[in-house]
């Protein structure tokens, strides 16, 4: 089905779990097909959809939300991190983990914009944000990833 | 390096064969060029194998079962509302257009001795006519009470409606006469829906041709009115009626 891996795979990173990702996504293509008069132009579906998707998981509730917690995957990827040699950032899984150790508005955004490759505009109608907003988070989130994956300072530097 | 270099280094370096100056040359460049420092992000995160064949198979699997079961539905409700409301409508059309025999008769017998004025051997005498009431079961001031302002009783005999006996009074305002058939005894059984309700009592019409009726029944009393005025005159008079009786 068009578009469900796309959005499975930003639906992983935002709950963290599976089964929950996999729901989320489900009513995300239910909700989509109830309204799918509300789609004038089907140009636009991928955005609609991750649009969908994003309220949904809002309407879920920030409290009932399986949330990765910063602290303690921070701290698991310190623990599997080689010490000063630089490859940590090379690798994909760290470079994952790195991701999920982010505030969820970063990682938010960096999943939008550079995974997905939405426009900061698209993103802001996605998130329903300005799109200076985005553009600054995106900028924050970027600087809070390198500082997570370089290898000297990631235990030191906090996310902005 | 430059950003040319970028993806050869990390093919070397997931092979394990990046020296370690080329590890550092290549993490250095990660961590200054955003537009590499993306492209592998994305690349990390899209490597990661996801499987989507069960839940597009459960998705195609809930909104196959939602256009079964809301199409039905809403088609279901809006059917049983549509046929309950046509079985009202048709039962209320039955009920007010049918004309019992009782009634039929009345309208008969007001047409042929009021309207057409077949002679019948009539009482015109208001004590005669209140003694005829009185025998029948009424007190004799009911043959006057039954008049309305600006009309009075002119004539009065007894007939046979549908097997029963009724007091037939002719009242009159001098251009338009209106017949009043009472009976006392068991009540007149009318089914179906009320016009009105006045003193108590429920108020019934029909049409029978061109004869109006309204009539109401009360303890040991029914009572009929006709008319051949339009409009709901006949109704006007058993409301009166009602309240005087």
């Amino acid at each position: 089905m068009q578009h469900t891996r796309s959005l499975l795979r930003v639906a992983l990173r935002l709950t963290s779990d599976a089964n929950a990702a996999e729901d989320l996504v489900q009513e995300t293509m239910l909700l989509a097909w109830r309204n799918f008069r509300q789609l004038r132009d089907p140009s636009f579906a991928r955005p609609w959809l991750f649009r969908i998707l994003f309220n949904a998981f809002y309407a879920q509730g920030r409290k009932q939300r399986a949330m990765p917690s910063a602290v303690s995957l921070s701290a698991g990827i310190e623990g599997h991190m080689e010490p000063a040699t630089g490859f940590s950032a090379l690798d994909a899984a760290e470079i994952s983990q790195a991701l999920d150790t982010l505030h969820e508005d970063h990682r938010t955004v960096l999943l939008l914009c550079v995974v997905e490759g939405f426009t900061a505009r698209e993103a802001a109608g996605i998130l329903d944000l300005p799109m200076g907003t985005v553009m600054s988070r995106l900028s924050r989130a970027r600087e809070a990833l390198r500082a997570r994956l370089a290898p000297s300072t990631a235990c030191a530097e906090k996310e902005v | 390096m430059n950003c040319q270099d970028t993806a050869s280094f990390l093919a070397l370096h997931a092979a394990g064969r990046l020296t370690p100056a080329d590890s550092a040359a290549l993490t250095a460049h990660l961590d200054q060029c955003s537009l590499c420092a993306d492209a592998r992000l994305r690349d990390s995160i899209q490597a990661q194998e996801v499987d989507t064949a069960s839940l597009d198979r459960r998705i195609r699997e809930r909104i196959a079962s939602e256009r079964r079961s809301s199409f039905p539905a809403w088609l279901a409700a809006a059917a049983c509302v549509t046929m309950l409301l046509a079985g009202i409508g048709g039962y209320r059309f039955y009920m007010q257009s049918r004309v019992l025999p009782v009634c039929a008769a009345a309208a008969s017998d007001h047409r042929a001795e009021v309207t057409q004025h077949h002679p019948r051997k009539w009482l015109l005498d208001l004590v005669a006519i209140s003694t005829l009431a009185e025998r029948q079961g009424f007190s004799g001031s009911v043959v006057a009470r039954l008049a309305p302002p600006g009309y009075h009783l002119d004539r009065g005999k007894l007939c046979r409606l549908d097997g029963s006996v009724f007091l037939h009074l002719v009242y009159t305002d001098g251009a338009q006469e209106f017949s009043a058939f009472l009976r006392s005894g068991p009540a007149q059984d009318f089914p179906g829906y009320a016009r009105d309700t006045v003193n108590g009592r429920s108020l019934y019409s029909a049409g029978a041709g061109t004869q109006k009726l309204a009539y109401f029944r009360a303890d040991n009393l029914t009572a009929m009115f006709v008319t051949d005025a339009p409009g709901d005159a006949a109704l006007s008079l058993a409301r009166f009626g009602a309240g005087a009786l």
